[in-house]
């Protein structure tokens, strides 16, 4: 075994354990620790996007994860994500750079009467850190907004979560409006949790995305880029 | 009665509402309104410390329509879920509401607020700038403001939210209670899109095809557990076929209470085999198909589907005699308890005071498999409940079902569910 095999694998098990204190910072809401550690990786430098896919997002899911389970309530949930964004706050600068042109321009929204919004606000950060720009018309979107959206903003891709079954014909509505404004070339994509495969294609989706981290890759697809 | 003269008169008359108004927010420390329907503030609670006057400040700085919107949203929220609903106000500043009623009626709300969890010494200029649209450092009067509203603990917040909740349905006329059936519909939401998370998990590539497989497969499985009289489980099952159902038939409410009716068909049939007797059966499904033409939503048809199937186990058990063989109860019960230990044939047949051969004959024959196989499926069953619900090792999860070799259990396992232990649990956290 040369000194090479011991060395990579040694570094590689360095940054996983930062990456891996980073997501336990994030279920522990300790802001600073977030912050600092986000920090640290950026200067080891480490991947912005591998920072939010594999330290702050897995933190985020394990948040949510024990909300489900009740061993968190909203209190916690609200501490976590802003321990999120204290984490996010050091990455933008580094995203900016690594991105220079806006790849597409993505709208995105809760479908009416749907409030949550934990799983939409990763999906959002890991477009913009994907070099797309996205505008977020926050939660209990009705279609006529997002379409009014799509127009002023001329996005490509407009993106539509649903947390709930009760709420998820919002999105069949709302890609019906669109269709019938005459915005044909305007690609659609959906997801959240109670959202299937089988669903998307029934309502005419474009695209469906089965987690936060699989959006970019999906939204490539659909405007035809390649990687 | 006019909202506005309802909450006078609540507010008047009861002054021991108010005490515990006053009460609440000396004790977490956050000030309390009484806000009406048209958003306008009816009653405060008293300034306890030196005030900062925060948000006319932040009002000033934008409109105060900002405020009045975002409380009422919440309070609306709150009608929507049954409970009170913990929020962001502005940025990092938060709120707590809970609804007034009157009669069924939004009256107003009782609003908690403004408080933080973070220090504001501890926010980063970024949090700062976005109360303010031309920060400035030196805006000695802003900071003041800031520092002077409430940091409450993370752990008491939640607390606070059940008390304040408590004190709107002292408040309310007759109480809250008529936020129950929304909450019983959140509820049974919650878990059914649990369960369709789950699916998802286990049959990542979803057709149409697999979906009839599954429900197919899975009412046996419920048909087994209500013959067993396992009441609970049964309802747990009735949880993934609603999931598997909705996601088929979401997008025709229709099709989907024809779908559902069908269900009740099969299962009331399985319920008169297992014992309930005939006419009451009959009565109860004409009773409830009545209703199932008046449910509008499917979150209701959910609900009501929840009742029926209940009623009907209900039935089976006042008829008092199930079909299963009381030994092989015993047995099932034994199992159910022992899983997790070194379970064999002999083991459980003794527990049925039956002979290991005669047990597994009459096991095969009144449960439709083998006890080996009715065994895996409960280990598999448990598994997949641990797996989902904590961050246990897989050679720890496969000791706790009774597997004392990790590489059997992970065998066992991607037999019965198609991945491994370890994808289902990455799947299942993926999908959150």
């Amino acid at each position: 075994m040369s000194w090479g095999e011991v060395t990579i694998p040694l570094d590689e098990s360095m940054n996983g354990q930062i990456l891996r204190q980073a997501a336990e910072a994030v279920v522990q809401r300790d802001c600073k620790a977030v912050e600092r550690l986000t920090a640290k990786m950026a200067e080891r430098g480490m991947d912005v996007f591998q920072i939010m896919n594999q330290g702050l997002i897995p933190g985020m899911l394990a948040a949510s994860q024990k909300f489900r389970k009740g061993e968190f309530f909203i209190p916690e949930v609200l501490m976590a994500s802003r321990a999120v964004k204290m984490g996010l706050q050091v990455l933008r600068p580094l995203m900016r750079e690594k991105s220079q042109q806006v790849v597409g321009r993505v709208i995105i929204g809760s479908v009416k009467f749907d409030l949550h919004d934990i799983g939409k606000n990763l999906v959002i950060i890991v477009l913009e850190g994907n070099g797309f720009e996205v505008t977020d018309l926050g939660v209990d979107v009705p279609p006529e907004k997002f379409i009014r959206a799509v127009e002023k903003q001329k996005a490509q891709i407009l993106a539509m979560s649903s947390l709930l079954t009760s709420t998820m014909p919002w999105m069949k509505a709302t890609i019906k409006l669109l269709r019938s404004s005459g915005l044909n070339q305007v690609k659609t994509l959906v997801g959240g949790a109670p959202v299937t495969p089988v669903y998307a294609k029934n309502i005419g989706a474009d695209g469906y995305c089965r987690e936060a981290t699989s959006a970019p890759a999906m939204v490539r697809n659909l405007l035809g880029i390649n990687d | 009665m006019h909202p506005d003269s309802f909450l006078a008169q609540r507010l008047g008359k009861d002054s021991k509402v108010l005490r515990n108004l006053e009460s609440f927010s000396r004790s977490t420390g956050i000030p309390v309104r009484v806000i009406n329907r048209g958003g306008r503030e009816v009653w405060q609670s008293r300034p306890f410390k030196s005030k900062g006057g925060f948000c006319r400040l932040f009002a000033q700085e934008y409109k105060s329509s900002v405020c009045r919107i975002s409380h009422q949203k919440a309070a609306q929220e709150s009608i929507r879920w049954g409970v009170p609903t913990i929020g962001n106000c502005c940025s990092s500043i938060l709120q707590i509401t809970a609804p007034l009623m009157d009669s069924n009626r939004l009256a107003g709300y009782l609003l908690a607020n403004p408080f933080m969890m973070t220090n504001p010494v501890e926010l980063n200029s970024e949090e700062v700038a976005s109360f303010l649209k031309n920060p400035s450092p030196a805006d000695k009067k802003f900071y003041h403001a800031l520092s002077a509203i409430p940091v409450v603990k993370e752990e008491e917040v939640n607390q606070a939210a059940q008390r304040l909740f408590q004190l709107a349905n002292d408040l309310s006329h007759p109480d809250l209670s008529c936020l129950a059936k929304v909450r019983e519909i959140q509820d049974l939401q919650g878990k059914v899109a649990e369960e369709i998370l789950s699916v998802k998990a286990t049959n990542p590539d979803l057709t149409p095809s697999k979906f009839f497989k599954l429900s197919f497969d899975t009412e046996k499985e419920i048909i087994q557990k209500i013959c067993s009289g396992e009441r609970e489980k049964a309802k747990e099952i009735l949880n993934k076929l609603l999931a598997i159902l909705l996601s088929q038939y979401l997008s025709d409410i229709d099709l989907l209470k024809i779908s559902i009716l069908e269900l009740v068909v099969f299962i009331s049939r399985a319920a008169v085999e297992a014992g309930a007797k005939v006419e009451d059966i009959l009565g109860l499904k004409s009773q409830c198909i009545a209703e199932l033409w008046r449910v509008e939503n499917q979150e209701e048809l959910c609900l009501w589907s929840v009742k029926v199937v209940d009623d009907i186990i209900e039935n089976i058990y006042r008829s008092g005699t199930t079909h299963l063989d009381p030994r092989l109860k015993r047995a099932i019960e034994f199992i159910d308890q022992h899983y997790g230990s070194d379970l064999g044939v002999v083991r459980v047949a003794r527990e049925a005071f039956l002979s290991p051969s005669r047990f597994s004959h009459l096991f095969k024959s009144e449960m439709g498999l083998p006890f080996i196989g009715y065994l895996t499926k409960v280990r598999m069953q448990k598994a997949r409940a641990i797996l989902k619900n904590s961050e246990e090792s897989i050679a720890q999860v496969a000791l706790e079902v009774g597997y004392q070799d990790q590489s059997y259990f992970t065998k066992v396992f991607k037999k019965s569910e198609g991945m491994t232990p370890k994808s289902f649990s990455k799947n299942f956290l993926n999908l959150i």
